[in-house]
């Protein structure tokens, strides 16, 4: 396989676009990311479109190549993957293979959702098109409900309480504020948190990501492209150690432990080997805190924190900007906000900046970042390892 | 419990599945299995999904049955209140849930 590299990234802030089209979104992050790399739209070999619930929500299921039309790439494929929450994440990964399989030089990952124009009715029907509802919709659980059950797990095993989880709120919160691409930064006590609504026990509404608009895209290049354009380039390039993704069980009676989801430690196993680096050599993460719980456990099963500890590593700072490994500077879902089929690209660029050492929140001497993107009750997970020039 | 299992490999299926995912066989058969279990997991639903039958506050349950097989259920509204590895019994069928109760 070639290397590959990051030439441009562009993003629109997550949260509320009411007045945009899904596609005119979309086309707001892909002009951005290719006016950054420098290349050429006629140049460009391929586009992978990360979207999950364009078709129930808006009415639109041939996005990418909607997307592709409205800013003139000449006639080539353009794909539309689905992978509920890891949708954005699948996406890159394509865009990855195009390019480091010598199939094209130049490929477009894009990710876009729009929700918030939907009722919640609307948004919570299509959101669990995304649970096995043969084995575990007939129940009445929710995607909330399944974390719910995966805390309370966790808290039996390990003795993480509401103090330890409210950690990871306090401070993705707190980080949101800095972003200026994120929906819902705060500076919150841990007695807002406890006074939210409860949405299902132990999960409170500050435990939950928000419903978001958004869209993000990367330009991918070879190394060949990549010196050409790295003089006319006003950032540093950032290469693809890794590019990986597994699938897990779809539903919960598949999962042999509910504290850890499969996917998630076989996915960064993998990463870790194509990329030679090791947990510790990681210097931050965009991880999948769809749900408070969920970054425990997520960096649990990444390797970044020692089976367990995750809520005690996040109470005691250790997860924080200058901790032992930074998670989630950006804000992560929770503050930055979950537009779906977005999330995964997002993720990438948030780690982009950071290893340019461009990021509101900039984690110092960042060299290698590592991105995770869950979808479903843990039946597809992408993680992506990158390093940074600086 | 009502589950089906492969008739060449015994696999077990909390659902009606067409093939075997273990070993690609065809033949899956209706096996009566123990309704007793342990609760593993649980939460108690505040906001039911949209068009679900069931008004919350609902408990959906987890729970390992004897014969082996992990399933996704609800707990009975007259039930006594979830614990963790609580010894539960299935009691009804609703709308492709087993429905369970925590024994005393």
């Amino acid at each position: 396989m070639r290397e590959v590299y990051i030439a441009g990234v562009g993003s629109t802030p997550f949260g509320k676009h009411s007045d945009t089209s899904i596609e005119n979104l979309a086309v707001t992050a892909v002009v951005q990311a290719l006016l950054e790399s420098t290349v050429e739209r006629d140049e460009v070999g391929a586009l992978y479109l990360g979207n999950f619930i364009s078709g129930p929500l808006n009415g639109k299921e041939i996005l990418a190549g909607l997307v592709a039309d409205r800013i003139g790439l000449p006639p080539i494929p353009c794909t539309k993957v689905e992978g509920a929450c890891a949708s954005g994440g699948i996406a890159f990964r394509h865009a990855y293979l195009a390019v480091a399989s010598g199939q094209t030089d130049i490929a477009i990952a894009v990710g876009v959702e729009t929700m918030t124009h939907a009722s919640t009715k609307q948004t919570t029907v299509a959101l669990n098109c995304a649970m096995d509802n043969e084995n575990d919709g007939p129940s009445g659980l929710t995607f909330p409900g399944l974390f719910g059950l995966a805390w309370r797990s966790h808290e039996a095993r390990y003795g993480t309480s509401r103090s330890h989880v409210s950690a990871v709120v306090r401070k993705n919160k707190k980080n949101g504020l800095k972003n200026p691409l994120a929906q819902m930064g705060a500076i919150l006590s841990e007695q807002e948190i406890a006074a939210s609504l409860p949405i299902c026990d132990p999960i409170l509404l500050f435990d939950c990501c928000p419903t978001s608009d958004g869209a993000a895209a990367v330009v991918l290049v070879s190394k060949e492209v990549s010196k050409r354009i790295s003089q006319h380039l006003k950032h540093p390039l950032v290469e693809v150690l890794a590019s990986v993704q597994t699938r897990g069980s779809p539903n919960i009676g598949g999962h042999q432990d509910l504290v850890s989801f499969n996917a998630n430690v076989t996915a960064a196993a993998q990463a870790y080997e194509k990329a030679r680096v090791n947990p510790q050599n990681i210097d931050l993460v965009e991880l999948h805190d769809c749900f408070s719980i969920a970054e425990i456990i997520d960096s649990e099963d990444l390797g970044l924190v020692p089976r367990g500890q995750g809520g005690y590593w996040a109470i005691e700072g250790r997860t924080a900007l200058d901790g032992d490994i930074a998670i989630n500077p950006s804000g992560g879902l929770l503050a930055k906000g979950h537009p779906v089929g977005a999330t995964g690209i997002g993720q990438i660029y948030e780690v982009t900046l950071q290893l340019r050492h461009q990021h509101s929140n900039q984690v110092q001497q960042a060299r290698l970042g590592m991105t995770h993107n869950l979808g479903g009750a843990g039946v597809a997970c992408t993680v992506t390892i990158l390093r940074g020039n600086m | 419990m009502l589950i089906y299992q492969c008739e060449k490999c015994q696999q077990q299926y909390a659902k009606v599945v067409s093939v075997c995912a273990k070993c690609l066989c065809l033949k899956l058969k209706e096996t009566e299995v123990a309704d007793d279990g342990k609760l593993v997991t649980w939460t108690t639903i505040r906001r039911a999904p949209a068009g679900f039958s069931v008004t919350a506050p609902y408990d959906v349950v987890v729970v390992d049955l004897i014969c082996g097989l992990r399933v996704t259920g609800r707990l009975a509204q007259e039930s006594i209140p979830p614990r963790m590895y609580a010894r539960v019994k299935r009691i009804a069928t609703e709308e492709g849930s087993p429905i369970f109760s925590v024994m005393t």
